[in-house]
């Protein structure tokens, strides 16, 4: 009992594998020797715009010979006509509405195909072409930068196409103002957007890459991620036609900047200069003229520390190894950033004790101070 | 244990990208250091010569120095400082280390004696113990001793050091 029900299934297999072999190789066969059947494309054509100019071409395809095109039945929207001999459909439609009419195809064997369309007359205005909420970065932040400002780039842009040369406006607003927050800090910064413009018919990016940032924002903002906390919207309002609008957003947290810690010599040092007098006892004082100044980010933790080439105030200096005298190089080990508005004074400095330089030689010292600041 | 390694590593990573993430690399600024050591030499404490005039000796009798205390800069090459010595009394002055100079009484009969001194010296600074040396010296001569008159006489040296 089995062994026979296997046996039939084998049977089954074999004749199924068979047919479908026979099947495809008759349909190749029949494909070969007949006509394509009649097709119209496209299957769907664009709405019109109201006073708008409008224009659509028909191909046909399949069939045999020579083709005929006609306009069959139904109604085609006010001010627009369709010419057979070229198979187009053009003019200025003037009546609002939705029309439906049907286009035919005849090839010369007298067989025909009608397709049936419509075509919705209304207001023409703007529109978006994909997505409605975009993106602007300013990357980083160098609170340092001069003179600014500092530019943002688009890294999700919104695009929307305004038809009829109908006269467009853009406006933005947003309920936190034109701000991004990092923890309690805020830093204020301007869009960069199309205010307004004219229809054409061509996709239009909305945002520009001139969101910007003023220096006297930045310079004084503290280090930190800074994000818009609230959406900012932009209606794209167009007038004619009875006129309308459509609303794209940068959505909370759309906008963002790093504000870097960073430092800048606001005031390069001169030259720290002691005139050493061997017999002056006590000590010999020096400060530098100008005295050095650096900014730093707002409310940044800065230190300082120094290097010494020579060890000491050198008589060969710039090389090392002549006489030697000891001194002491005086700076601030650390500041708190003031933001870059106003330079913080290092107060660099030197002192020589006479018991360093009473028994030193006649003649020129020198050694180069290198001051690593860390922030 | 080996997790406990893991979970360091790991938040010893988060620490120095958040050091990281806001911070620029950090400034290095010079600033040269110029000195001048000057040439300078200083008497700080001023000397005197001393004689008592024996004029029964027949020998050329020898001032008592005090010697100044002066310290100068040491130099680079040696340089020396050059001192001139000037007598008040003779006005008589000299670069090359022996002035004749005369001793007055105010009674009007001067004696003539020799100043010595070093014409010149080499700076060692001015730290304890390194004085520059005048070499101070002089002497007044047995012959011009032996018919002075009694009384006390006095001359002025003005050493001037050049450096």
């Amino acid at each position: 009992m089995f062994m026979k029900d296997r046996m039939r299934s084998q049977l089954i297999i074999k004749h199924t594998v068979i047919a479908f072999v026979i099947i495809i190789l008759f349909g190749v066969a029949q494909d070969a020797y007949a006509a394509q059947p009649l097709n119209i494309s496209p299957n769907n054509i664009p709405d019109a715009d109201l006073n708008g100019p409008y224009f659509q071409t028909f191909t046909g395809s399949g069939g045999t010979g020579l083709y005929t095109w006609a306009h069959a039945a139904g109604t085609l929207p006010t001010g627009l006509v369709f010419t057979p001999a070229t198979a187009t459909i053009s003019g200025t439609a003037t009546a609002a509405g939705t029309y439906s009419f049907t286009i035919r195809l005849t090839d010369s064997t007298g067989a025909f195909l009608d397709e049936i369309y419509s075509i919705k007359v209304s207001v023409g205005g703007c529109y978006f072409t994909g997505g409605t909420t975009g993106s602007i970065s300013f990357s980083t932040i160098d609170p340092s930068t001069t003179p600014g400002p500092i530019l943002g780039t688009v890294t999700q842009q919104v695009n929307f196409i305004c038809k009829n040369t109908f006269p467009y406006t853009v406006t933005a607003n947003s309920a936190s103002g034109w701000t991004m927050a990092s923890g309690g800090n805020t830093l204020a910064y301007t869009p960069g957007f199309i205010a307004s413009g004219t229809g054409t018919g061509a996709a239009v990016p909305l945002f520009t890459n001139t969101s910007q940032i003023l220096q006297v924002d930045y310079m004084n903002a503290v280090a930190g991620l800074y994000v818009n906390t609230q959406p900012v919207n932009f209606t794209i309002a167009w007038t004619g036609g009875g006129g309308g609008s459509i609303v794209a957003t940068l959505p909370a947290g759309s906008v963002s900047g790093t504000v870097i810690n960073t430092c800048a010599v606001s005031q390069s040092p001169g030259t720290l200069t002691f005139n050493i007098d061997p017999s002056v006892a006590g000590t010999t004082s020096a400060t530098v003229t100008p005295d050095m100044q650096i900014k730093c980010t707002k409310n940044s933790t800065v230190s300082v520390s120094a290097l010494s080439a020579c060890g000491g105030l050198d008589s060969s200096y710039p090389l090392c190894g002549g006489a030697l005298i000891p001194y002491m190089f005086n700076f601030l080990p650390g500041v708190v950033g003031q933001g870059f508005a106003a330079g913080i004074s290092l107060n660099v400095g030197g002192t020589a004790t006479s018991a360093n330089y009473e028994n030193a030689p006649v003649g020129s010292y020198g050694d180069l101070q290198t001051l690593t600041i860390t922030y | 244990m080996k997790k406990i390694l893991v979970v360091a590593a790991v938040e010893m990573m988060v620490m120095a990208l958040a050091g990281g993430v806001f911070a620029a690399p950090p400034l290095d600024v010079q600033v040269g250091v110029n000195a001048a050591v000057t040439n300078k030499c200083a008497v700080t404490s001023p000397g005197a010569l001393n004689i008592t005039i024996d004029p029964e000796l027949t020998v050329d009798q020898p001032f008592t120095p005090l010697e100044p205390v002066a310290h100068c800069t040491k130099t680079k090459g040696g340089m020396d400082a050059s001192i001139t010595a000037e007598s008040t009394n003779a006005g008589t002055t000299s670069n090359t280390g022996t002035l004749v100079g005369s001793l007055d009484s105010g009674a009007g009969n001067p004696i003539p004696y020799t100043f010595t001194f070093n014409p010149t010296v080499v700076g060692n600074g001015f730290g304890a113990g390194a004085p520059v040396a005048f070499g101070i010296g002089g002497s007044v001569a047995s012959g011009d001793a032996q018919v002075a008159e009694y009384g006390s006489y006095t001359d002025t040296v003005t050493l001037t050091l050049a450096y």
